[in-house]
């Protein structure tokens, strides 16, 4: 956001108008401006843990899913310190090193691996024991 | 799109498919099981898909800094997709069977 300083310096007595309702402006904006995406990003934790909690305490879910659930916290825990390591020697956002953003991500592509093979496993299991029974 | 690697592209759309081959798997176990609480976690999976949809658009525009919204929004559907994870795991909770274990 940019930030336009009135002119107090205009050659008539009173100060730039129209710069200062800029100014008056940006500085509302800056305080009802919504939360940050690494604010939402870090939120964001809060109700999956809920979600851990609840998911292993139903004792519903397959194992292996569960399991895969759980690794998705191993992800978001990698990003943290390889985000960092981006900004400190690359100065650069994750995103933007290619070899750091491919060794994080592939953590979040063997959680869902995980969640996969758990349910899949689970159909298969449900439907034979739904043939022996009709 | 060459910001990520090929190898970097691969992680990416593979996630995106298991995801969306989860969310399928999860709609099939709802109806053998007979315990409709895992059709709503599928449901429930959406939102996560829009927000990787956000991310790979924005890598895909190598990301963009005026495409920057896209990551603000990839950071609300998360947050609203974890809350929606999180409401379906308290159904599951709620309705348990107790000795149905796959």
């Amino acid at each position: 956001m940019t930030v336009v300083a009135p002119n107090l310096s205009s050659p008539g007595l009173l100060p730039d108008l129209p710069a200062l309702v800029s100014l008056s402006g940006s500085l509302l904006l800056a305080h009802i401006s919504l939360p940050s995406k690494d604010a939402l990003f870090a939120l964001s934790l809060f109700p999956y843990l809920g979600f851990l909690w609840f998911l292993t305490r139903s004792r519903q879910a397959p194992r292996l899913a569960l399991i895969g659930f759980y690794t998705t916290l191993v992800f978001v825990g990698v990003t943290i310190p390889a985000g960092i390591y981006a900004r400190v020697v690359y100065q650069q956002a994750l995103a933007n090193v290619d070899w750091l953003h491919g060794s994080a991500e592939v953590f979040l592509t063997l959680a869902n691996i995980l969640i996969v093979l758990g349910f899949r496993q689970a159909v298969l299991d449900q439907r034979a024991r739904n043939r022996e029974t009709s | 799109m060459h910001v990520l690697s090929i190898p970097t592209w691969i992680i990416h759309i593979s996630s995106v498919i298991e995801w969306t081959a989860a969310i399928w798997l999860i709609w099939l176990y709802a109806d053998l099981s007979g315990n409709r609480a895992w059709r709503l976690l599928s449901l429930a999976m959406l939102p996560a898909l829009v927000s990787a949809m956000c991310a790979c658009t924005w890598h895909f525009f190598d990301n963009t800094p005026t495409l920057e919204w896209l990551v603000t929004l990839q950071a609300s559907t998360t947050v609203l997709g974890n809350v929606t994870l999180m409401v379906a795991a308290w159904v599951l909770w709620k309705n348990r069977q107790p000795e149905l274990k796959p």
